[in-house]
């Protein structure tokens, strides 16, 4: 009995001192280290480098929505979401506004802390890191151009308390890494990716808005730039305005910078969704329901001329299920989109509550679609706006001859006349009527100083702040509080 | 014999090591004794009603020698004339007669009421009722609630103070949430850890209350200190029945019965609706039909239960076995719950009984037919006018089954066909086993060693068919998974699959004098594994094949499925503590335990690998002491005062802690889409467990010779560590927006009554009350700690269900430090103005409409304050219990006060604008004053949650009995019989203690009202 006594201690004993490891077994997941050997896994690496763009998908509806080309008006009891939508297209958003603490998540963790996580992983391979480096700048590019007063954070940032940066050092700090990296990125074709014309065409973006940005204009680097790309000869204006913007556009030879998505494998492409009317899913047989949300302005609409190709972009008139039966709203009268938008505040008992607004149709609505994402790739930056971007500089240079060529080269794909006399607002005008919808509107109405005008030409009728302070987003509150070094934007409190 | 059956207990508790040495001791001391001269005794033991008593238990004092009644109460027993009898019984006071040279004693044994000499289960042991300084309650299975009782939850439900169990609705598949004071975490759970016959971390929800020997709950952090970091929220320990020695006997317990819904959500009828449109001047889109979709989709539900137990033993081994069903369908169409339940427990004495060795196997089968919650909405807001079924084929999808579909709304969907044409259930199979070896190394020392092995397995599968509306887009979507969430509804329910336990405990106990000493050491090594996989395909051009071949789906080969056609997962870790505790009692008046847990996990940060959880309490029974000794009016009272510290680790994943790379989105790369790999978290190789302290006092009381017992405690929980996803600091270099940190510290406190009365105690006729009452205090203290700062603010939104709209970022709770956690936050209403719009009260004090004369909304986000508490401030029941003759009536109110709800339904259907003609309303709505269609927080809506519900009633009747059976009652029963309440939802309990508690929403599972007939028969 002693004896057994004696193993059982010993046995106690042994299993106690064996069993104090600490260590976790980890299963389905790996460890950061020793990954990333292969090109396989280096390539895996990089992908979360690419497809967290696609969030630029969403970001345009945070950006567009602030100015006169794109309206989500509260329709009954649609789309109100706490304020705000109603918020962004009035310049009234608070601090705490849910949508802006997303701009900075995506720019931050999706894009810019995760690229400085990879860089030290992929170690040695120069193009990697310059490919790498580029996309971080894109990501600081929005950064600079919605938030402004960025931290910069690189990989090689000690973990300390994060401050701010004053916007002319992002945009210093944006060109110094195009630059750099600019050598050692992919020469020629690359779908998706950032290759070397891509750099030049967010060089181009950068020095477009300049002025802005630092405070001194750099219009002949935007002409260097643009020319640059613009004479490479590899891109060329689309016979078809819409081929931009098929289903199948891969094979459009005007975007210079396209972000690939898939409606099963890489969601998010969902404009047609977020604009049709519920009804329309007769119309398309959709399998699911679009959510009736984003329209544009009459005001908008109106500046087309009506043979203007680009005009088709509009979805406007009576709707129709794909059998001609007359679509009705959910209080049972006939569907009409109508360009008018009377109110950014509709109740139900008001008839055109679910038509009001011309709808957005530029992106190809994949008919018979499964899902409520489609396969239309992101038209990032297209050779039109380029040219325009090439007109402006010129003509803000008064080199008004210059200007004109271009911007008659993009008129004239549209259908519609060239011009004869160019001004500063007409170029804006065209700039609208071009890329509207696109993700640019919001930075060209700041450059050109109608983003607060109240009233104006180019403003949405229900903008009521002119405080010039909202030309940047505040910088979220939640971020504020998570990072006591952060001060927020002059203007917000 | 098996020493333990003839303990003073109410409980036989196999780990029982306090008593273990006695055992030893008597062990030897018989020897001695059975050399003296015998007589034989024999008699009869009946009870107050004069029934014979079988299974009693006659022992002669201080030895093991003793016998069983028999099946009429007899017994024969060979004693020394000059010994003393002790009888016997669980839950009956002991009978000690001196023999005194007679050789007939009969004897009637009375129900034991004091509880004084009760044993108490705490961790890793049983200390008697009447030495313990901290704070535990004990339920037996005979004060189980009566009615439809699944699970152990429902059966104390209301038994104990400060425990509040809740539940919305009455799925069958719900399960309840569990608050022991208060609310311990934000978000990391704040559930109680179960363990089952000592093993921790059970999932009980589906033993059958009939396998139950007693529930005890170790309320303070003092007495719960012992489980260390998974304690915070409190211990509820569950015994389940075990064998004892004596003749063989047969249980059989049934009930049969059927559920209604209670109470029916409040909406227009056809007429009424089309009364409604025509007064309030809307073209009704009138399909001519007149339809009550909640009454299409749900039914009468009938229940079904039966148990069948037999147990009995010889003098070293003893045995119970048992066999449960349950069928209970739910009152929505096609919901359901199916449990086959086994146990059997064994116990041997061997090695002159210095060896003890338990076992206990169960496995539990059980199937849960799952429902859709969206139907409850659609059945809400579809229109009365519409048919529910059609032959127009342009109002039916592709499928042309005869459903009416609205092809082209938005959020108008055929409940009855979104019911009937998916299918999802889950089968799940666990099991338990463990093996509990006790050994006595001398008198005073035993080794024990528990070992465990804990399965759970759960297959789940779902369909949705091709013809609702639904289903038009995946064409049948079939999906199959072992241990995922059911894949449409809320009961994610993921215990590990493969749980391994080790404990290696020595106990010493001595009685030198006056003073007895306990004191515990172990080892505990727990290993918890959970591992699952889930397949899916679509697009299935049939829909008999279901999800038994999910190949056949053409979803795959045509690529409409990515990241998610297969997936499989894994997770493990290790829990290894070192823990002891001390026991003191001076002359049964001062008593004292100290208690000291390590815990180390692998899931804790690389900083933080060991946590340490301390705990203390005192106890003085003043009716010891000479000034109160032979009181006539207070038999007994004892203070305690008691403080611990404990730990929640149940909020931390595995692997949380550390830098990973796992799959991410897809990416393109030269036309394909391949999977990224991504870090998957940002790492906090500081993150560790929330932390528990609890200062507490109560004290106990029995008086007016035993007719009065209770308890009276106040306590403090202080939680701090707080786990919430914070915003991540750039300073870490943030991968995700968010992080797990511990942030927070919160505060409750609150005030616990217990009373069990005997008010009438005559030959004929009893009454026994037994109140449980608790107030509650919550305050969240502070949100940031260190480089971790939670906003000042956090605001949770909900979820209102299915069909809604337009409330992205409308939020109706907030944590924020100074208010209870999840306060109701929003807009003070001052009174709807005459344009129907609400009249706000802003920051500053004055009032605006929230819409203004041209339509334009004015609300200020900077006006909302907190509207009120979800939880509320004061919890009680009363259970009693009358017997009269043979008839035996029992129920239990429950209630709650001073809770508010938002009544989220109210706000979004009470209104004359923004539903008709679209959806149907809550009648009256017509009439309603409200014209705005503003769907946000408004304090118009902020009703009282004050309610006291008749949960469980029980009338039974003893058939007098002879010959083989022994026992026979026939009984009804009832659940939730009413319901006093001014709120004007359908049933005013919710779940309470989340953060977002107390919004009452449309999609709810209706709740029940139920009625059984049912049988217990013992032979």
């Amino acid at each position: 009995m002693r004896k057994s006594l004696i193993y059982l201690a010993l046995a106690g004993a042994i299993t106690m001192a064996s069993c104090t490891n600490l260590e976790e077994s980890v299963y389905g997941i790996i460890p950061k280290e020793g990954f990333g050997g292969t090109p396989e896994q280096l390539a895996a690496l990089l992908g979360p480098a690419y497809s967290g763009i696609r969030g630029y998908a969403e970001h345009i509806h945070n950006t567009e929505v602030t100015t006169d080309v794109m309206l989500v008006p509260t329709r009954g009891r649609d789309w109100y979401d706490g304020g705000e939508w109603l918020n962004y297209n009035r310049h009234t958003w608070a601090t705490t506004h849910s949508r802006i603490n997303n701009i900075w998540g995506w720019l931050y963790e999706t894009g810019i802390n995760t690229i400085n996580n990879l860089i030290p992983q992929v170690g040695n391979n120069t193009n990697a890191v310059a490919e790498l480096r580029a996309v971080r700048a894109f990501y600081y590019l929005i950064a600079l151009d919605t938030f402004g007063n960025v931290p910069i954070i690189t990989e090689g940032s000690g973990a300390t308390q994060v401050t701010n940066s004053p916007r002319a050092e992002v945009y210093a700090f944006v060109e110094k890494e195009l630059r750099e990296a600019l050598p050692n990125l992919i020469e020629g074709e690359s779908y998706g990716r950032i290759n070397q014309m891509t750099a030049h065409a967010l060089l181009a973006k950068l020095y477009l808005n300049a002025q802005v940005y630092k405070g001194a204009p750099e219009w002949q680097k935007v002409i260097d730039e643009t020319t640059l790309i613009i004479n490479s000869g590899e891109y060329s204006l689309s016979s078809n305005f819409f081929e931009n913007f098929a289903v199948r556009n891969e094979n459009s030879n005007e975007n210079v910078w396209a972000i690939p998505f898939d409606r099963f494998q890489a969601g998010g492409m969902n404009i047609p969704y977020r604009t049709l009317h519920y009804g329309n899913k007769l119309t398309y047989g959709l399998a699911d329901t679009p959510w009736n949300g984003f329209c544009s302005l009459a005001e908008f609409y109106n500046s087309f001329e009506n043979n203007d190709v680009r005009k088709r972009m509009f979805i406007v008139g009576p709707q129709y299920a794909a059998d001609g039966t007359q679509l009705l709203t959910d209080a049972g009268l006939p569907l009409v989109f109508t360009p008018e938008v009377r109110t950014d505040e509709f109740t139900s008992s008001d008839p055109e509550y679910q038509g009001a607004g011309a709808r957005l149709g530029k992106y190809e609505i994949q008919r018979n679609n499964t899902v409520t994402d489609q396969d239309n790739d992101w038209a990032m930056i297209r050779l039109s706006d380029l040219y325009l971007m090439r007109a402006e500089a010129n003509l803000r240079l008064g080199k008004t001859a210059e200007a004109m060529t271009d911007v008659n080269l993009v008129r004239t794909r549209a259908g519609v006349t060239p011009l004869t006399a160019l001004t500063l607002d007409e170029l804006l005008a065209e700039r609208g009527r071009e890329l509207a919808w696109e993700g640019w509107r919001r930075s060209d109405l700041i450059r050109f100083g109608k983003f607060n005008d109240v009233g104006g030409r180019f403003t949405s009728k229900f903008m009521r702040n002119p405080a010039p302070h909202t030309v940047l987003f505040p910088i979220p509150q939640q971020r504020l509080d998570a990072n006591p070094g952060l001060k927020q934007n002059p203007g917000y409190n | 014999m098996r020493n333990q059956s003839y303990s003073t207990s109410r409980k036989r508790d196999y780990v029982g090591l306090n008593r273990l040495w006695l055992t030893a001791v008597a062990l030897l001391v018989s020897v001695g004794l059975v050399m003296a001269q015998d007589i034989t005794v024999t008699g009869k033991v009946t009870d107050i009603s004069g029934m014979g008593m079988p299974g009693v238990a006659v022992t002669i004092q201080g030895t093991t020698r003793g016998a069983n009644t028999d099946v009429d109460g007899g017994y024969t027993i060979s004693a020394p004339a000059t010994a003393t009898l002790v009888f016997s019984f669980v839950g009956y006071k002991n009978e000690v007669v001196p023999i005194n040279s007679r050789t007939t004693i009969n004897i009637t044994l009375a129900e034991d009421t004091k509880a004084l000499e009760e044993v108490v289960v705490v961790g890793y042991g049983t200390q008697k009722r009447r030495e313990i300084s901290g704070t535990v309650s004990s339920i037996s299975s005979r004060e189980f609630n009566a009615g439809v009782v699944t699970n152990p939850l429902e059966a104390v439900q209301g038994k104990v103070a400060g425990l509040n169990i809740t539940q919305t609705g009455s799925d069958p598949n719900a399960r309840p949430t569990v608050r022991l004071r208060g609310v311990g975490s934000l978000t990391a759970g704040s559930e109680p850890l179960y363990v089952v016959d000592g093993v921790p971390g059970v999932p009980i929800q589906n033993i059958s209350p009939n396998d139950i020997e007693s529930v005890d709950v170790l309320r303070d952090a003092s007495s719960a200190a012992i489980y260390g970091s998974r304690a915070s929220n409190g211990v509820i320990i569950i015994t389940t029945k075990r064998g004892r020695s004596g003749a063989a006997s047969v249980d059989y317990n049934a009930y049969t019965g059927f559920s209604r819904v209670a109470k029916a959500p409040d909406y227009m009828s056809a007429e009424e609706y089309r009364a409604a449109s025509r007064q309030l001047g809307f073209t009704l889109d009138d399909r001519g039909a007149n339809t009550n979709w909640f009454n299409e989709i749900t039914r009468t539900a009938p229940v079904n239960q039966q148990d069948l137990a037999f147990s009995g033993g010889t003098e070293n081994f003893s045995y119970r076995a048992s066999l449960g069903y349950l069928n209970q369908k739910g009152v929505v169409q096609k919901s359901g719950y199916e449990r086959v339940s086994a146990r059997i427990n064994l116990d041997q004495t061997a090695l002159n009984g210095k060896l003890r060795i338990g076992t206990s196997l169960s496995a539990i089968t059980g199937k849960r037919d799952f429902v859709n919650y969206a139907a409850f909405a659609y059945a809400i807001t579809n229109l009365p006018t519409d048919p529910v079924y059609t032959t127009d084929p342009n109002e039916q999808t592709p499928s042309m089954a005869g459903y009416f579909e609205r092809l082209g709304a938005f959020s108008i969907f055929n409940p009855v066909a979104e019911l009937n044409e998916t299918t999802q259930y889950s089968k799940s199979f666990e099991y338990l086993g463990n093996l509990n070896l006790r050994y006595s190394i001398t008198n005073d020392l035993t080794f024990g060693v528990n070992g465990a092995l804990k399965g759970y397995n759960q297959n789940v599968n779902f369909y949705r068919s091709r013809v609702p509306k639904s289903g038009i887009a995946a064409q049948g979507l079939a999906v199959r998974g072992t241990n995922v969430g059911p894949v449409n509804d809320a009961f994610g329910f993921m215990p590990p699959t493969d749980d391994k336990l080790l404990e290696l405990t020595l106990n010493y106990s001595k009685q030198i004098s006056g003073l007895n000493l306990g004191v515990l050491g172990g080892y505990s090594y727990q290993d918890v594994t959970t591992e699952g996989f889930a397949a899916r395909n679509n697009n299935f051009i049939t829909d008999d094949i279901l999800f038994d071949n999910l190949g056949a789906g053409a979803g795959l080969a045509l690529g409409q499925r990515a990241s998610d056609a297969v997936n499989s997962y894994r997770s493990n870790y290790k829990l290894i503590s070192f823990f002891g505790r001390a026991t003191a009692a001076l002359n049964e008046k001062y008593f004292a335990t100290v208690s000291l847990r390590q815990d180390g996990s692998t899931k804790f940060g690389a900083n933080n690998k060991w946590g340490l959880f301390p705990a203390a309490s005192l106890g003085w029974t003043l009716s010891e002491e000479d000034f109160l000794k032979g009181n006539e009016t207070i038999n007994n009272l004892k203070l305690r005062v008691n403080y611990g510290q404990t730990g929640n680790s149940e909020g931390i994943r595995p692997y949380t802690t550390l830098a990973l790379l796992g799959p991410g989105d897809r990416y393109y790369d030269n036309g394909n889409w391949l999977p990224s790999y991504r870090p998957v978290q940002n790492p906090n190789p500081d993150l560790k467990w929330e932390v528990n302290e609890n200062y507490g006092a109560g004290i106990d009381f029995v008086l007016w010779n035993f007719r009065l017992t209770g308890s009276l405690d106040y306590y403090v929980r202080n939680t701090r560590d707080l786990l919430y996803e914070v915003t991540a600091p750039l300073s870490i270099r943030p991968l995700y927006p968010t992080i797990l940190a511990n942030v927070g510290s919160m505060r409750n406190s609150g005030v616990e009554l217990s009373l069990n009365g005997l008010i009438i105690d005559k030959p004929g006729f009893k009454w026994e009350a037994v109140f449980a009452g608790a107030t509650l205090k919550n305050e969240v203290v502070g949100l940031s700690s260190g480089i971790f700062n939670a906003p000042e603010q956090i605001f949770i939104g909900t979820d209102l269900g299915a069909a809604t709209r337009g409330t992205s970022n409308v939020n109706f709770n907030v944590i924020q430090a100074g208010s209870p956690i999840g306060a109701i936050y929003g807009y003070e209403v001052v009174e709807i103005n005459s344009e129907g719009q609400y009249v706000i009260r802003a920051a500053d004090g004055s009032t605006y409409s929230a819409v203004d004369e041209s339509g334009t909304s004015q609300l200020n986000q900077a006006d909302r304050r907190v509207l009120g508490s979800p939880l509320p401030k004061v919890t009680a029941s009363l259970t009693n219990n009358f017997t009269y003759g043979n008839f035996n009536l029992s129920f239990l109110l429950n209630s709650a006060f001073g809770n508010k709800i938002f009544n989220a339904e109210r706000m979004q259907y009470f209104r004359t604008t923004g539903r008709i003609p679209d959806e149907n309303t809550l009648r009256g709505a017509a009439d309603s004053p409200i014209r705005s269609e503003l769907t946000d927080a408004f304090g118009y809506f902020v009703e009282d949650g004050s309610f006291v519900r008749l949960s469980n009633f029980r009338l039974g009747y003893n058939i007098p009995v002879k010959g083989v059976l022994r026992n026979a009652q026939v009984y009804v029963s009832g659940n939730n019989l009413f319901v006093l309440t001014k709120f004007k939802g359908v049933d005013p309990e919710l779940t309470a203690g989340t953060i977002n508690s107390g919004i009452y929403t449309k999609q709810q599972f209706p709740r029940s009202r139920s009625f059984q007939l049912g049988v217990n028969l013992s032979f």
